[in-house]
């Protein structure tokens, strides 16, 4: 080893060492957190990779950390202990960005920003501290060091990130005796260790080829370098902003480390004089048969699950580089010891996600043997860069179809999840004997689809209603077509659809939080309606071509516009859209002989101010529209909320859709023609 | 066999004072594809429209503003 690689090595290793011991921890596996103590509640739609682990809370570094997202709000820590709050008491690192504490009681909402020094409840001003911060709930009363912060009825916790990281070294709730019901530890349960020997190997060979490649090779070191120092919330923001929705941060991030260093391997690969074999000998039916059964070989294994349709193609590509052997006369064995990475690839991944590292590998040679080819082949060896430079996407694009970025690449579902236009319902029912009735439901996630009871179609309230009817001896035919992310924008491009396909008596409208409360884009719907539809024919078209790619698709998504919900975010259907909506979808119905039976969602007490504009809407179109009925559920079912009528903040537990389901199926009964069902008691 | 005389011309003898890039850059210009640039270029600047036509369509994942 020369005394350049040797000082490279040592310089290496130490700077490897350091970078692992100061930003390694974006590189290790995190620890996740206990499933049985804590929920974790993402907001966003498939995008759970392995449940607690590698998205945005975690517990790394020996800190338990709350990572902002780019693309969604931040997660939702809360602990799955039910019992009422005492006290909660956690101490920040002193590099943390600021933690949100909210408490939350039954119409009452607490939230306390919390700063490694100071500390706030929000939009007061900031009070310093000295650590660990207390907050004690008695007797109603929120108190930090003793004096009243506000009122609270039994709070629940909650605990999110702000716009930067924030990194808990310790917490503990405490009920209301005092005693500790959770403590969290993290400086003392964290298993992982930050990297340093790894580290540290990694720099001293990187350390020695890059001086032993001379300038270039520096220059090369400043990318791995350089992709070491990404913090964790940026590989974060990347996953989100590419929407790779079965990776976890710091796997991306060791895949990006590992090809950081490829400029350099090709440096020191180029200055070695290695990359490409010697002379061809004269006799040389040795090595094309070996060619011919390593290829053979690797095409057997490449097609073992019956993919042999690809084989006669991709025989053709293992043994092309025969035809720059034979250009350069370069020994074809040598050349074939060289490409076995190649071969390797293909019988290990298969045709289509084997060919994108196998062209990227014979890249590597090339251009790494460029100076030896300069002399030897020029013409042969620089068809062969840009044949496999035009290849490159192309087996780039093999591999993601062949692999899961096929669905999560799909233009069709990163614009938007055309699904709504699917007219098949969600749940359907009936019961009688006579001519039946017919009521179609039409609504968001609280009506069907939604994660509360996926598995359950028949849990929704739709169905609870339907079954009351029949119980009480209807004739009736229900339709169900509620889903996840239906709006009144959805429902007025597909009513007609609807009501040709279902002929209904009755369509009740159960619509509100997906309408004013969802921000998707910078647009609303409507605005992206027009957009698409002024945008020229043969753009459109070329557009579309690129839409067939999930190449195109993927990297699109690098342009794609980060939302700051709180800034930027703009209703997917905001009022005056709605209530548009609304029209079209109630001229629908009665051009159709159907009576629209609109119910504003029930949501949580602390939203119910921000959907009040839109109940009042609605209870004006019932008021000025012929054949619009209203029911105003959120006043009716006002005197239950002690029940826990929602699973969440806006779609209903079990509790909600039976309440729900007896205050719509007397007027259901009635709107539809049907015999209704007896009316129960009020609460108490 | 000796390996083939090699005679770079000043162009080239530029290109390859910037090492493995360099000679990456000799060799596509003395394998005589240089005139193929135009093709190149047309599917980048290809791509790169193909890529934002498209970014202008993508949505956020979904998302409630207030909660």
């Amino acid at each position: 080893m020369s005394r350049r690689a040797l000082a490279g090595a040592v310089l290496g290793g130490g700077l490897g060492a350091w970078l692992a011991g100061t930003a390694g921890g974006a590189f290790v596996t995190p620890d996740a957190l206990d499933p049985a103590r804590w929920n974790v509640i993402v907001s966003g739609r498939d995008e759970s990779v392995v449940s607690q682990l590698g998205r945005g809370t975690q517990v790394v570094g020996g800190a338990l950390v709350l990572t902002p997202h780019t693309f969604r709000r931040s997660d939702q820590l809360v602990p799955r202990d039910g019992r009422a709050l005492g006290g909660v008491a956690l101490t920040l690192a002193p590099d943390s960005g600021p933690v949100m504490l909210r408490l939350r009681g039954e119409g009452t909402l607490l939230a306390i920003e919390i700063a490694p020094d100071a500390w706030r409840v929000l939009p007061g001003g900031w009070t310093p501290y000295a650590a660990p911060f207390e907050v004690r709930v008695e007797g109603g009363e929120a108190r930090v060091g003793g004096a009243s912060i506000g009122r609270t009825a039994p709070p629940t916790l909650e605990l999110s990130a702000k716009e930067e990281t924030a990194r808990i070294l310790a917490l503990r709730l405490r009920d209301e005796a005092g005693a500790d019901t959770l403590v969290e530890d993290p400086v003392a349960a964290w298993r992982g260790r930050a990297p340093l020997a790894l580290g540290a190997v990694l720099g001293m060979i990187a350390g020695a080829a890059a001086l032993w490649t001379g300038g270039g090779g520096l220059v090369a070191l400043a990318v791995p370098i350089g992709v070491a120092l990404v913090p964790h919330a940026a590989w974060l923001g990347l996953v989100e902003r590419l929407y790779l929705v079965r990776l976890a941060p710091y796997e991306l991030a060791r895949a990006a480390l590992a090809l950081a260093f490829a400029p350099l391997f090709v440096g020191a690969l180029a200055r070695s004089g290695r990359a490409m074999p010697g002379e061809r000998p004269r006799r040389d039916a040795l090595g094309t048969a070996a060619w011919v059964g390593v290829a053979g070989l690797a095409a057997a294994f490449a097609s073992r699950d019956g993919a042999w349709a690809w084989a006669p193609l991709g025989l053709g590509v293992l043994l092309a580089p025969l035809l720059l052997a034979r250009a350069a006369r370069l020994d074809p064995v040598g050349l074939l010891v060289r490409d076995l990475p190649a071969a390797a690839a293909v019988a290990a991944l298969g045709w289509g996600p084997g060919l994108l590292p196998a062209v990227a590998w014979r890249l590597v040679l090339l251009v790494a043997g460029a100076g030896s080819l300069l002399r030897r082949a020029p013409r042969a060896a620089a068809d062969g860069v840009f044949v496999l430079a035009l290849a490159l996407p192309f087996a780039a694009e093999l591999a993601a179809r062949s692999t899961w970025l096929d669905t999560a690449w799909d233009t069709a579902r990163l614009e938007g999840d055309d699904q709504w236009r699917d007219l098949t319902p969600f749940w359907e029912g009936a019961c009688g004997s006579g001519p039946r009735r017919t009521v179609l439901y039409a609504g968001g996630s609280s009506t069907g689809g939604a994660y509360q009871f996926h598995d359950e179609p028949d849990a929704f309230f739709p169905s609870r209603v339907h079954a009351r009817l029949c119980a009480a001896g209807a004739s009736l035919r229900t339709t169900n077509h509620g889903d996840g992310g239906r709006d009144t924008f959805t429902l007025s491009r597909t009513i007609e659809g609807l009501l040709a396909a279902e002929r209904p008596d009755l369509v009740v409208v159960y619509v509100g939080v997906n309408d004013l409360l969802s921000a998707t884009s910078l647009l609303t719907r409507a605005e992206r309606e027009a957009q698409e539809a002024a945008q020229g024919a043969a753009m459109r078209g070329f557009a579309a071509l690129g839409a067939r790619s999930r190449l195109v698709a993927g990297l699109s998504l690098l342009a794609r516009p980060a939302i700051d919900q709180e800034v930027d975010g703009v209703s997917d259907v905001p009022l005056p859209d709605a209530e548009a909506n609304l029209r079209r979808i109630a001229a629908a119905a009665r051009a159709a002989g159907a009576t629209v039976l609109l119910v504003p969602e029930h949501v949580a007490p602390e939203t119910t101010a921000v959907m009040a504009p839109y109940a009042a809407m609605e209870a004006r179109l019932a008021a000025e529209l012929p054949g619009v009925e209203l029911v105003e559920a959120s006043a009716a079912l006002a005197p239950y909320a002690a029940e826990g009528l929602l699973f969440d903040r806006n779609h209903l537990s079990r509790a909600g859709t039976e309440r729900m389901a007896e205050l719509l199926a007397p007027r259901v009964a009635a709107l539809a023609g049907l015999a209704s069902p007896p009316v129960a008691d009020g609460p108490g | 066999m000796p390996e083939p005389v090699y005679t770079p011309g000043p162009f080239e003898r530029l290109l390859l004072r910037f090492g493995t890039a360099g000679e990456l850059l000799a060799l596509l210009w003395r394998g005589g594809r240089w005139w193929m640039m135009p093709l190149v270029v047309v599917l980048l600047l290809a791509a790169g429209l193909l890529l934002f036509l498209q970014s202008v369509h993508y949505v956020a994942p979904f998302v409630y503003m207030v909660f």
